[in-house]
């Protein structure tokens, strides 16, 4: 029994798209009631656009404050992006997204900015089931959320004894193959989402874009440099290829505040940056191509 | 692109370019040669400056200097961003012009787009 299975469905604010071989139709709807669940998990614990979600619950709470565990793993995730980033990449942005406008109402109304608290002295972690923290923070996932989200449906699907599938949230991508299966993905132009600026190959790597367009709004887009309370406007999208898409999603943000040479001398990965000239910068080895202009 | 334009020059375009070398290779887009230009551009920071020297052979930018005029420590990151790696302007070619499997971007591509790839998918293959 070897048959496809692609599903859509829409969560965390995203179009989900999950390609899969092998197994039974009824084996492939368990395990999609599977992935439904750990997303919902997922989003119950970490979205700050939920006012029932735990990070809101926490979020003015101080001393030790139990957490789930993934949540340390999280947390130290993002300890050497935010060091290379000069800080630039900080779970501590909440408050000042919300600030910014881009609050669990959206808003889109901006505020008074609060300034973003340093990691060191704010947070620590206790054990791998606790942290103290110092001053009330509202916990902001967006750097590498989403990439960690898909890597851990990988793993189920992984589990599940699945070979052969791809997993792509909003343009974020992971996929899998035994068989030197190459996925073949267009680089969506930041402003014109009809036409692609070229394609890259992924064969057991995963992808992850970032672009200010869409989600913008008076002088901000979603990403905000925390140090000055603005965003980044030399940029206009990142992509990064990586071994996981918690990585790929974590330095296509990165990349919107930090060299490529910086984020390289600590990781493995091949980039794209698009700068407002219309000039693409692209590492020696991207497998893939542009289109010159 | 104008002169005064807050942009920096490309390759074989006028404004503040000069070329040392050139010959003309078939169908090639730029003349391989050395490439100097100097570029202006706003930054939240203010107005910043660059140097750019670029050389091209066969059509290909085999080698980018860029020096930052910058003070503002920010604005230097993003500037030194353009150091890295190769360099290339880049324009959008139509989806339909190009077969993909998946496309990735700002990350609220609806779903109809994705449904607009399926149909030039099933017409490709018809």
């Amino acid at each position: 029994m070897n048959e496809p299975h692609k599903t859509r469905f829409k969560a965390i604010g995203t179009l989900w798209q999950i390609d899969a071989s092998g197994e039974s139709s009824d084996y492939w709807n368990e395990t999609l009631s599977r992935v439904h669940s750990l997303i919902g998990d997922f989003d119950q614990t970490y979205s700050r656009f939920r006012k029932d979600s735990f990070v809101q619950k926490i979020a003015r709470k101080t001393g030790i404050v139990a957490v789930p565990e993934d949540f340390i793993t999280l947390l130290l995730m993002y300890l050497p992006l935010y060091h290379l980033t000069g800080g630039a990449i900080n779970f501590l942005i909440g408050r000042l997204l919300e600030d910014c406008g881009y609050d669990a109402d959206y808003s889109f109304t901006e505020r008074e900015l609060r300034s973003v608290p340093p990691l060191t002295g704010t947070i620590e972690v206790v054990d791998s089931q606790h942290i103290r923290i110092a001053t009330p923070v509202l916990f902001d996932f967006g750097a590498i959320g989403k990439g960690y989200l898909i890597d851990l449906v990988y793993e189920l699907l992984a589990a599940r004894g699945y070979r052969e599938f791809s997993i792509d949230a909003g343009g974020d991508i992971r996929m899998r193959t035994d068989n030197d299966r190459v996925l073949r993905i267009g680089l969506e132009h930041p402003d014109r989402t009809d036409t692609a600026i070229g394609t890259v190959r992924l064969s057991n790597s995963a992808i992850a874009g970032s672009a200010g367009n869409r989600r913008s709004w008076g002088r901000f887009h979603h990403i905000i440099d925390p140090r000055t309370g603005t965003s980044p406007d030399l940029v206009t999208a990142t992509w990064v290829i990586a071994a996981s898409a918690a990585l790929a999603d974590a330095l296509s943000t990165a990349l919107f505040f930090t060299r490529p040479a910086v984020l390289r001398k600590q990781f493995v990965f091949e980039f794209i940056v698009l700068d407002k000239f219309g000039t693409a910068h692209y590492s020696e080895k991207l497998p893939g191509e542009l289109f010159r202009g | 692109m104008d002169a005064g334009n807050d942009a920096m020059p490309a390759a074989g375009e006028s404004a503040g370019t000069s070329q040392t070398t050139g010959t003309t290779t078939k169908e090639a887009s730029y003349r391989d040669g050395n490439y100097e230009a100097s570029g202006a551009y706003k930054s939240p920071a203010g107005a910043e400056e660059i140097n750019v020297t670029l050389i091209v052979a066969n059509d290909v930018v085999t080698a980018v200097t860029i020096v930052p005029k910058a003070e503002h420590p920010i604005s230097q990151r993003w500037q030194k961003v353009t150091a890295d790696g190769i360099a290339q302007q880049v324009v959008g070619k139509s989806l339909d012009e190009i077969a993909v499997d998946n496309v990735s971007g700002s990350s609220l591509t609806p779903i109809g787009f994705m449904e607009a790839l399926d149909k030039i998918r099933a017409q490709a293959q018809s």
